[in-house]
């Protein structure tokens, strides 16, 4: 976009090539296939290739917002990601859990999910779909607390969501900076499949 | 396969890769969403564009061969008024981003609450590639095509990103032969002698100084004891700062490309202002002021100061140096300085974030007291304007403020919802036709 954007259309800054060059590595380690490799099945379609690059991704934007200092506490991913049962066009479910949720929040994660849509499409060549990569529901601490809203959905017993990051009681308070480099030194190297 | 050749794979991929920003337009419309009562049928009125126009743009360059570009004209809304929105020439222009943009105008002009919709236009090109009479035919072509849908009463075009009072008087010029009457009103930000308003050049600038005093005012904040550091010393930038001055504050850093520059006493700004109107690119490198000493951009923007304002480019302020930032209240002056991920920062932070879409409409309130003008046939005296621009800005920030205080939410976002509330009532009262 040519300069002089408003407010209304900067996008977000996350680091595109950084989070799917993560996905492509953490799918690459596990399924022991090189990055060209994993493209051609992600391009073919299989979906237990779609679920392990999505839970990559999903890794990387854990990463991403904890870097952005102690707004964020905890991040899960549950649904397709974390199965075998992924395809071209699934989200990626995201459970955001913050202090007290905010109108900032809400419109970061929105711009943050065009961005990865957009780049997503272009990655594995397709022309519409998915139309939404994330599917990010945004909880407060009360909600986690009393089990409300997707604050039911962390302990459920059949989703099971998987949690990426959680930000360490130590630290809570600790400047951005502070986090951002913890959040670096914990996520740096791509997701192992142990993790799993 | 090393991470290099990953990385480079991605990148190959990925490179390009657009974010669409009509997009990026809806999405903050679903924010705003949240927030409302507007009954489904109406927003999606709101989201859809009234009229998309994609025109060929010939013309025949100066060694006699003939090049077509494409044009746009966007209107997004007409429900509060004439569409109002500028005209960009650049390589970079779409239609998504004329819709985007064009969507802009409609909750920039209900914000401040003046009697328009939106629209923006714009043509393909790059146009430091065009001779000067050159580019007054593409000016002019382009208004030929366009020609049926603007006008004083349906849609103002103005000057925007690579366009100027010039290529305006070339609009007015082609309008009026082909209308066969005078109607200056056609468009804003023309040169004074054929019909621009007095006080235009300063508008935008003005506008920062009305709405920092009105915030300072707001958070108890003395304006005798307020330190301001002004990114950018360009037509806004020099403007708020010289009129913030004189209302008493003290401008302790300011920038533009050649430097930026701290004096914790104080700038003489008449004096700055002397120096950049000779100096060579009307630059500040080689400022001779005492107690002043060269910082970082970076720098500036971490000063212990009472008020930011950014008046530069946009995405200035970002994560990388959120957190750094210690000015209690930041005015967006220019359009965007404020990434989403900055937002969220300062947010955090406390920080007060006069958003861009009532901070920097000084502007666009002047082009309709330009467009009154014309209507009316009487122009008036500069401080006639000054005086009005102060009003209705004043108006506007009490009602951003107040909505923030009632919902506990932030001026961006309850900046938005205003401005999308009242283009929402407007299309409710008048109907859906037949």
């Amino acid at each position: 976009m040519p300069s002089r954007a408003p407010s209304g259309l900067i996008p977000a800054e996350v680091p595109n090539g950084i989070l799917f060059e993560q996905a492509l590595e953490c799918c690459s380690h596990r399924y022991g296939l090189s990055v060209e490799a994993v493209l051609r099945r992600l391009e073919e379609g299989d979906c237990g290739m779609h679920s392990t690059f999505r839970y990559g991704l999903a890794k990387g934007l854990s990463c991403y917002l904890a870097s952005l200092g102690s707004i964020f506490h905890e991040v899960y991913v549950y649904g397709s990601s974390i199965g075998e049962s992924s395809n071209f066009a699934s989200d990626i479910d995201v459970i955001v859990v913050v202090e007290r949720r905010r109108d900032e929040i809400v419109n970061l994660l929105k711009r943050l999910n065009l961005s990865l849509t957009s780049h997503y499409r272009r990655l594995i060549g397709l022309e519409r779909d998915p139309v939404s990569l994330l599917d990010v529901h945004v909880i407060d601490r009360t909600e986690q607390a009393e089990r409300s809203g997707y604050g039911a959905v962390i302990g459920g017993l059949h989703t099971r969501p998987i949690c990426l990051w959680r930000s360490d009681p130590a630290t809570t308070g600790a400047s951005r900076k502070e986090n951002s480099r913890r959040a670096s030194n914990t996520c740096s190297s791509a997701p192992k499949s142990t993790e799993r | 396969m090393a991470i290099q050749d990953t990385a480079r794979m991605v990148s190959e991929r990925i490179k390009d890769t657009e974010i669409n920003p009509y997009e990026m337009m809806l999405q903050q419309l679903d924010l705003v969403r949240e927030y409302t009562t507007i009954p489904d049928g109406i927003w999606q009125i709101l989201r859809n564009p009234e009229r998309t126009l994609e025109v060929s743009v010939p013309i025949t360059r100066d060694d006699g061969g003939i090049e077509v570009f494409t044009g746009y004209r966007v209107q997004h809304s007409s429900a509060r008024g004439p569409c109002k929105g500028g005209i960009r020439f650049h390589p970079g222009v779409t239609v998504e981003e004329v819709k985007a943009l064009a969507g802009w105008m409609t909750w920039k002009c209900a914000v401040v609450n003046i009697p328009y919709g939106g629209g923006k236009g714009g043509i393909s090109c790059d146009p430091s590639c065009f001779t000067r009479s050159e580019l007054e035919r593409i000016t002019r072509r382009y208004t030929t095509m366009i020609y049926p849908l603007i006008g004083t009463r349906r849609d103002i075009p103005a000057p925007d990103v690579n366009t100027n009072a010039q290529v305006m008087n070339w609009i007015v010029d082609t309008v009026q032969f082909l209308s066969g009457e005078s109607t200056p009103g056609v468009v804003t930000g023309k040169s004074i002698e054929i019909g621009g308003a007095l006080g235009r050049h300063e508008a935008t600038g003005r506008g920062v100084m009305f709405i920092t005093l009105g915030v300072l005012q707001r958070l108890g904040i003395d304006v005798a004891e307020t330190r301001i550091a002004v990114q950018g010393f360009g037509n806004v930038g020099s403007i708020a700062s010289r009129l913030l001055g004189e209302a008493g504050a003290k401008i302790v850093a300011i920038s533009d490309v050649s430097g930026a520059y701290h004096c914790p006493t104080g700038f003489d700004i008449d004096l700055v202002l002397d120096y950049v109107k000779q100096s060579p690119g009307h630059l500040l490198a080689g400022l001779p002021h005492s107690g002043m000493e060269e910082i970082s951009n970076d720098e500036l923007l971490a000063l212990d100061v009472d008020v930011l304002i950014p008046a530069a480019l946009e995405a200035q302020i970002a994560a990388r140096n959120a957190e750094d930032i210690r000015a209690r209240v930041i005015v967006e002056g220019a359009n965007g300085p404020t990434t989403p991920e900055a937002d969220l920062i300062l947010g955090e932070k406390g920080t007060t974030v006069v958003p861009d879409i009532l901070a920097n409409a000084g502007g666009v309130v002047c082009s309709y007291f330009e467009w009154v003008q014309n209507i009316q046939c009487f122009p008036w005296e500069e401080k006639e304007t000054d005086q009005r621009l102060g009003r209705i800005l004043q108006r506007a920030l009490r009602e951003v403020w107040t909505l923030a205080e009632e919902r506990e939410i932030s001026l961006r976002l309850a900046a938005f919802i205003l401005g999308v509330e009242r283009v929402a009532t407007a299309i409710q009262l008048r109907g859906v036709f037949p």
